[in-house]
């Protein structure tokens, strides 16, 4: 399960919201501070409804979050 | 920084989930164990009543313990760990069949049936002995999955 095509700006993103914690945003999602890790690390990628939660919780689109990295 | 506080503690962030398999894993070893020798070798009844009534209980362990870690408002599972848990199900669905398959041809060699047979609780201690080392490889296969995912 390790290595995804897709990557993410949620760490960029969490620091421009008010140094926004994990647990924080793990919270706002209503997923574990875990999964939270493993998408920074880019270890998982995330189910589309997962994508628009984290989007939808920094207020931006899904683009401006993710992006196909290959 | 809080960034820096949350890297630092990242490399002792265990899951719910990995916590859970790797406690199960070593307890229902520990369990087939034990049904092993005072039920198979032993042909005690009440180990086999209390061995079959944990396993039946344990159906209800997993729900029972998410309760317990997610009584706040924070989740203790989601997708991620779903994805994991599929792998133990797979694994669980593999040992199963083989134990199964295995348990039936013994039968059809004389010698290993007349093993079977020359204890009364011996036919039905082998397979629930068995049945709980599935759970345990079960929960061993997504614990490692866990493991492996965070190194």
């Amino acid at each position: 399960m390790s290595g995804t095509p897709i990557a993410n700006e949620i760490r960029r993103l969490r620091f421009d919201h008010g140094e926004m914690t994990q647990q924080a945003l793990a919270d706002a999602c209503r997923v574990t501070r875990q999964t939270i890790i493993a998408l920074e690390a880019g270890r998982y990628a995330p189910s589309l409804e997962l994508a628009f939660r984290i989007a939808r919780t920094f207020g931006v689109g899904v683009e401006d979050v993710f992006r196909w990295a290959r | 920084m809080s960034g820096r506080r949350e890297s630092d503690a990242n490399a002792n962030a265990v899951a719910f989930g990995e916590r859970f398999a790797a406690g199960q894993a070593v307890g229902l070893s520990c369990l087939a164990l034990v049904c092993w020798s005072m039920v198979v070798n032993g042909g005690r009844v009440f180990p086999l009543v209390c061995c079959s009534l944990v396993l039946l209980l344990s159906l209800g362990f997993r729900r029972r313990a998410a309760w317990d870690a997610g009584t706040t408002r924070r989740a203790a599972e989601d997708e991620r760990d779903a994805r994991f848990v599929s792998l133990g199900d797979r694994a669980f669905r593999i040992f199963a069949t083989v134990l199964v398959a295995v348990y039936a041809l013994a039968f059809a060699m004389p010698g290993v049936r007349a093993w079977l047979l020359a204890e009364g609780l011996r036919p039905a201690g082998v397979p629930l002995a068995g049945l709980m080392l599935a759970h345990a490889a079960a929960h061993a296969v997504v614990w490692r999955a866990y493991v492996r995912d965070r190194q």
